[in-house]
């Protein structure tokens, strides 16, 4: 998960150096990523757009099941739920956005049935944009590698990358 | 930039090239690289406005505590965010991403764990859990 936010807007932050206004939860952060410049929509696993380097992708795979918990954008609407956990110390938050992490006891995959290595972290920096200007920039990327059961109920070796 | 939602839920993960990452063996470190790997950008949380991107990331991870076991197995909820069974090593990590879509690319060199937190380490979940 990439989350880029402009420095020219510093003179607006509080003290801590974040916006107030950047102040939400992780839940109101993804309803309203429009801001933030984040986010997509659906595309199938292994699908490339057209002019992508086909030489670069594997060949598809069943998509994984997601873990079942997460949290909800609507605490009144199931539905609504969002696959995915933040790990990390409690009491921690990420360094510009700010969203609290759940402890170190949380599963850091986003897909289940899954057994194999995972690597995961919490990236920040800045980035340079072609429009000239400088973002801070933080990245949650995880990658798995290993086994996995899909919903076909067959066992295949894989690697996947959450970002 | 993201992989997008499945139909199924799966949230922002997609496919990578076996040949992407590595992971050292006794769990000292890992690496993750790609080049010019295809995404989808909407800007607002599944709007119907798609843009085709492409990533280079190149990461690495370095084992920086002992492994401690984590997770809880089957023995609680499979919906807890505790239902997996782990072995990390606290790591930090390193890199770079560059990012390109039509209108805007972006370079960030720098990028570091060292604010937050990071793991490594195999880890099981679902029908895997004892």
């Amino acid at each position: 998960m990439q989350r880029a936010r402009s420095t020219r807007s510093k003179t607006a932050d509080d003290n801590s150096g974040r916006s107030p206004t950047r102040r939400m939860t992780r839940r109101g952060f993804v309803a309203g990523a429009g801001a933030a410049g984040a986010v997509a929509a659906t595309t199938a696993i292994g699908a490339a757009p057209a002019g992508a380097q086909a030489s670069t992708l594997p060949a598809a795979v069943p998509v994984p099941e997601p873990i079942p918990g997460g949290f909800l954008l609507d605490p009144a609407d199931e539905s609504s739920i969002i696959h995915f956990l933040l790990p990390g110390p409690a009491g921690s938050a990420t360094q510009f956005f700010g969203f609290p992490a759940e402890g170190l006891d949380v599963d850091p995959s986003t897909m289940t049935n899954f057994r194999g290595n995972h690597a995961f972290a919490v990236l920040a920096g800045e980035a340079k944009g072609s429009d000239g200007a400088t973002y801070n920039i933080e990245f949650d990327l995880r990658i798995y590698s290993g086994s996995y059961v899909a919903a076909d109920g067959v066992e295949r070796n894989a690697a996947f990358a959450f970002m | 930039m993201t992989p997008g939602i499945m139909p199924n839920g799966l949230f922002w993960t997609s496919q990578m090239p076996t040949t992407s990452m590595r992971f050292d063996r006794k769990g000292n470190w890992a690496n993750f690289k790609v080049k010019n790997y295809p995404l989808v950008e909407s800007y607002v949380f599944g709007g119907p406005i798609t843009v085709h991107a492409q990533v280079d990331i190149d990461v690495r991870w370095r084992a920086n505590g002992p492994s401690a076991s984590r997770g809880k197995g089957a023995s609680v909820d499979p919906a807890d965010p505790a239902a997996f069974e782990g072995d990390f090593r606290p790591a930090r990590a390193t890199g770079r991403v560059n990012g390109s879509r039509p209108g805007l690319d972006f370079v960030a060199t720098n990028l570091d764990s060292a604010d937050y937190y990071g793991s490594i380490g195999p880890m099981q979940n679902g029908v895997y859990l004892t």
